[in-house]
């Protein structure tokens, strides 16, 4: 749990733990001048933000490591303290032996988080901000980290204060409304506030709107391949994959394990996943897989429902069961079997003959980029389920209003809910006076970030 | 009553504030006087003919509940009352009655006068005496001293003030009355920090000299709702008429080529002036999009000769003010009784108090009214009422009487008095309440009056009246929710209201007024609980104190800006001290931190 007015010098291993040839030390505090000194037995006060070459020696005045050193001093860091990170030689050995001589001069472990904790709270950053350096450094995909690097670059955060900013117009223009007479101001017309409300919750609805790309793009797609023992799941899988990662014999019911494999397509992680066939079984292990098929089903985002002779005709019975899958019907094997009149629903493969595969390709690759439809260099995308509850608490509020102006225009309701609207828009900045919350967003960050 | 052993509690002005601060410690049954250079001049109101209004209605309502005087003594000297706002939500409804100058000061000199307690004397209060940091003199002009359990300076813009009209500078009070000299020194050398604000008023023009016909006329309302409790039922004010003319393109541009002779513009006065309450220069330079601004034309009292010009006040030289205003149709012929002016005075910035108006360098010393730096009739007489509250309190060694931001909007005045830095006269604004739609005019004593009474502050009479009043608005509450015809929804569809509901057999016994506010709490019961639920924290901030001895360095993790901000105005709560401007949520976190080790 971070402390958020501890106030000490903190210190952790800004690198992975293990062999490399380098590692980085991370340190903040209020005040680091001393400290400097005190390790690299310098007389002169460091520049800031230049590297040096120096020596780093332990609290017995033995020499560590030759190291790089770079100090940045408040408020112009990143924690908005003075900072050193210093750059030593990697391994087992050096890093720890740094950090030992860094806690001898009292220096404390920090907690996963707390460094971007302390910029949240020196204001360096906000909470939007801290959101997105947290997915920058979990991102898998070239276009997470793109757009997670803008929302840490303040994108997300520019668009939600011109958001703000409408609202504040807003507030001002029906204060005013409220507390002069006509002597004093010349007064708005109601027609003109109802026009500034429905842009405002145009603009909200929009941005919350992204919130499903956003997931998509943070957590992935789940598409499960689905038929009856025996029908090709596990071949098509591999093909896919490409590798045997799946066993694959002639006798039906080899697949009792779920297999997962990630892909990434069109900047998405999709996460293939094979299952066991589905059909009515007496055998106990069997049994269970297919209980666990079941279960994939009902996560999956798309399904493939492969069937050697007519996957609509198999899932018909399947069709009441899950709902609002986006699925793929896939005849496999079709050098075995072909119908007379082919429909334009399935799309036939056959591994042996090396055809159809490119289709099923063409044709994920269309669904997928329908999902990320959205012109992500200019509008801003929302990353966390905070985000998107916070977002929606403003949507409910603007309908509220828009209601309100709709059956008694009660200017002084209306603008109790605006204040409601703007208190909602501080809470997304980090404008939150629960220490918990705070604790339980920075918690999921790594250590010495 | 034992008290009356204690010495009087000494009121420096007889203004708004200092008769309600009077009349309030009298009611707690302590002795009072009152000491004024002109006792004629008890409760006079020296600029506008008017009480009330945005914002400042509420105050008056408020004042009433709270047992004080300003709210029926307007209802009884009342002109013309009208009811403003009116298509904007009820918690903004705000009353406003012109007013009989000479009767409303006529009338409340008369009922102070009827009361033991209070005693009004000549004199001018020129400082006072201390013992350990404590008041126990006050001392007058002829050298004499009195010995008193509490002194509250309500001096409104007497001290060292000075009137401006075009060229000509001259020391006054008000216009033809002295200003008061001493006082200021006597706070400064206690360490107190003074400082200057201004204001302004506009001219008083014959009323036989305006042609009237080419004037728009404004009546007001023949069955409002009044300010008091107290007032008969049903309430049928006068209904004088005002009238309305407006500026034009010709005016504007007379102001303008002459802008540079108000002492204001010419940099003559250095203080700091209203923003809201803008000079007519102010309103044409400033908005110089708008081709004309509405002028009110208000008598001064019954059947008066003399108009009060609304929305026309100004320092110019009186030849411009007359040039300016012949361009006015009606008024090509106009004679003035007096111009118009500027008065620039001292003020005693109140972040030098209390939220109990006593001043936290001086035991009870207590300051209320225009000298804290506030504008207005009805925020003067808020401030007078809780400092004569205070002091009384102080002297019986009682717990203080605080109203918080949300009990009441006299809550919300204090406490911005005490925690924000001023940069123009306060002026009370519904917006700065943010629990506005549970402070409404028409709830004002049921919020209230229990708390007035628990203090002694509500007489047999007033008691008797509310008792049955609140009595009455339970029993229509009940009724309004459980009665065959689901009332309840059709208020909140709006598909009835007050009016039509006070026309059924059953709501007969109830007044209008107490249908209005059981139907009002109905109606914003469910936008209430939000704006609760919402504000909660600021409750919570509120009961954490700060002691005053605290050494805001060795505070850990607060900025600079917040120290010295802190340092200046050394709030009492943890709450105040969140109001602060520059001082941070993360400031006020490191500060509970600090206060809790």
């Amino acid at each position: 749990m971070i402390d958020p007015f501890a106030g000490d010098i903190i210190t952790a291993l800004a690198t992975p733990p293990g062999i490399s040839a380098l590692a980085v030390i991370r340190i903040s505090g209020p005040s680091l001048d001393n400290l400097y000194s005190q390790i690299t037995h310098s007389k002169a006060p460091p520049k800031p933000r230049f590297a040096r070459q120096s020596r780093v020696f332990n609290s017995q005045g033995h020499l560590i490591d030759s190291c790089i050193l770079t100090f940045f001093e408040k408020p112009k860091s990143f924690t908005g303290e003075d900072v050193i990170e210093i750059s030593c030689h990697g391994g087992e050995f050096t890093p720890a032996a740094i950090l030992k001589t860094l806690y001898s001069f009292g220096l404390r472990k920090a907690e996963p988080g707390e460094f971007s904790y302390r910029a949240f709270l020196n204001g360096k950053i906000d909470l939007l901000q801290a959101e997105s350096i947290s997915g920058l450094i979990s991102a898998k995909t070239q276009l997470n980290a793109s757009i997670q690097l803008k929302n840490i670059n303040g994108f997300l955060s520019n668009s939600i204060s011109e958001i703000k900013d409408s609202v504040f117009h807003l507030l001002t223009v029906i204060e005013h409304e409220l507390d002069f007479s006509e002597e004093e101001i010349t007064h708005t017309s109601l027609d003109e506030i109802k026009r500034e409300l429905l842009e405002l919750q145009k603009n909200i609805t929009t941005m919350l709107s992204t919130s499903s790309l956003g997931d998509t793009i943070r957590s992935g797609i789940r598409i499960v391949l689905f038929g009856k023992p025996n029908s090709g799941k596990s071949s098509l899988f591999n093909r896919i994959v490409g590798s045997d990662k799946a066993i694959v014999t002639h006798i039906p019911g080899t697949t009792r394990d779920i297999i997962e494999a990630w892909q990434e397509i069109n900047g998405i992680p999709v996460c293939f996943v094979d299952t066991a066939g589905f059909h009515d079984t007496d055998e106990l292990v069997e049994s269970l897989g297919i209980q666990r098929t079941r279960g994939e089903v009902t996560q999956s985002d798309i399904l493939f429902v492969l069937d050697e002779k007519d996957p609509e005709q198999f899932y018909k019975q399947f069709s009441s069961e899950f709902k609002n899958k986006i699925i793929i019907y896939i005849q496999s094997k079709s050098d075995l079997y072909l119908p007379n009149i082919k429909s334009d629903n399935v799309i036939y493969i056959s591994l042996r003959q090396e055809c159809g595969i490119d289709m099923l390709f063409t044709k994920l690759s269309t669904i997928i980029s329908s999902k990320v439809d959205h012109n992500l260099s200019e509008s801003a995308v929302i990353i966390s389920n905070r985000q998107a509850a916070v977002l929606g608490k403003a949507c409910d509020i603007i309908n509220i209003m828009v209601d309100c102006l709709k059956s008694m225009g009660d200017l002084d309701i209306f603008s109790s809910l605006l204040r409601e609207l703007l208190d909602c828009l501080e809470e997304l900045f980090g404008k939150i006076d629960n220490e918990e919350i705070l604790n339980s967003i920075f918690s999921d960050f790594c250590v010495g970030k | 009553m034992s008290h009356n052993k204690l010495p009087p509690i000494i009121v420096a002005g007889g203004g708004h504030s200092g008769i309600e601060a009077a009349h309030a410690i009298a009611r707690m049954g302590m002795r009072v006087i009152i000491i004024t250079m002109d006792p004629k001049s008890i409760g006079r109101m020296s600029c506008n003919p008017a009480i009330g209004g945005l914002a400042k209605g509420h105050l008056v309502k408020e004042i009433d509940a709270l047992g004080g005087l300003m709210g029926f003594f307007a209802d009884a000297a009342c002109l013309q009352f009208k009811t403003l706002n009116k298509s904007k939500g009820r918690a903004v409804w705000s009353p406003r009655a012109q007013v009989d100058k000479i009767k409303y000061s006529r009338l409340i000199s008369e009922h102070l006068n009827k009361n033991n307690n209070i005693s009004v004397l000549k004199g001018e209060i020129t400082g006072f005496v201390t013992k350990n940091k404590i008041i126990t003199h006050a001392r007058l002009a002829d050298k004499s001293s009195l010995k008193c359990s509490a002194l509250i300076i309500t001096s409104g813009t007497f001290l060292n003030g000075l009137i401006h009209t075009g060229d000509a500078t001259y020391r006054a009070g008000r216009l033809g009355e002295k200003p008061s000299a001493g006082l200021s020194e006597e706070l400064s050398d206690h360490g107190f920090n003074l400082s200057r604000l201004k204001t302004g008023t506009p001219p008083r023009l014959l009323k036989n000299s305006i042609d009237f016909s080419c004037t728009e006329k404004s009546l007001g309302e023949n069955t409002p709702f009044p300010f008091s409790l107290l007032t008969k039922r049903p309430f049928l004010p006068m209904n004088d008429l005002c009238y309305i003319v407006n500026t034009n393109t010709d005016l504007h541009e007379i102001i303008n080529d002459n802008v540079n002779l108000s002492p204001m513009y010419s940099g003559k006065i250095n203080a700091l002036g209203p923003r809201y309450c803008p000079s007519i220069e102010d309103k044409i330079v400033r908005f110089n999009d708008k081709p004309s601004h509405q002028l009110f034309l208000e008598p001064e009292w019954k059947d008066s000769e003399q108009i009060y010009l609304n929305g026309f006040s100004t320092s110019l030289p009186q030849y411009i003010q007359r040039r300016a205003l012949t361009t006015i149709k009606a008024f090509k012929n106009v004679k003035f009784i007096r111009p118009g002016y500027a008065i620039e005075y001292d003020y005693l910035p109140s972040r030098q108090l209390k939220s109990t108006l006593e001043t936290k360098h001086i035991g009870g010393l207590f300051s209320a009214g225009q000298i804290n730096g506030t504008s207005g009739y009805e925020e003067a007489a808020a401030q007078g009422l809780i400092a004569g509250i205070n002091a009384a309190l102080y002297s019986k060694k009682e717990d203080p009487f605080i109203l918080s931001r949300c009990d009441a909007y006299i809550g919300v005045l204090i406490d911005d008095l005490v925690t924000k830095l001023l940069e123009e006269p306060y002026r009370m604004f519904t917006s700065s309440a943010e629990f506005r739609i549970s402070l409404r005019p028409d709830n004002a004593s049921t919020r209230l009056t229990k708390k007035a009474h628990n203090i002694g502050l509500i007489e047999k009479q007033r008691h008797l009246v509310f008792k049955k009043y609140s009595d009455s608005a339970t029993s229509c509450t009940n009724l309004l929710n459980n009665s065959k015809r689901p009332l309840k929804r059709e208020i909140l569809q709006n598909k009835t209201n007050y009016h039509d509901i006070s026309l059924l057999d059953d709501f007969s016994s109830f007044s209008p007024e107490c249908i209005f506010m059981c139907e009002t709490d109905i109606k914003y019961e469910g936008y209430i609980k939000r704006e609760l639920f919402r504000l909660q924290k600021i409750n919570s901030l509120e009961s954490k104190p700060i002691p005053q001895t605290i050494n805001y360095k060795i505070v850990k993790n607060i900025t600079n800006e917040a120290k010295e901000k802190l340092f200046l105005i050394k709030p009492e709560t943890l709450g105040q001290a969140s109001r602060i401007g520059g001082v941070t949520p993360a400031d006020i976190a490191a500060l509970s931190i600090h206060l809790r080790f």
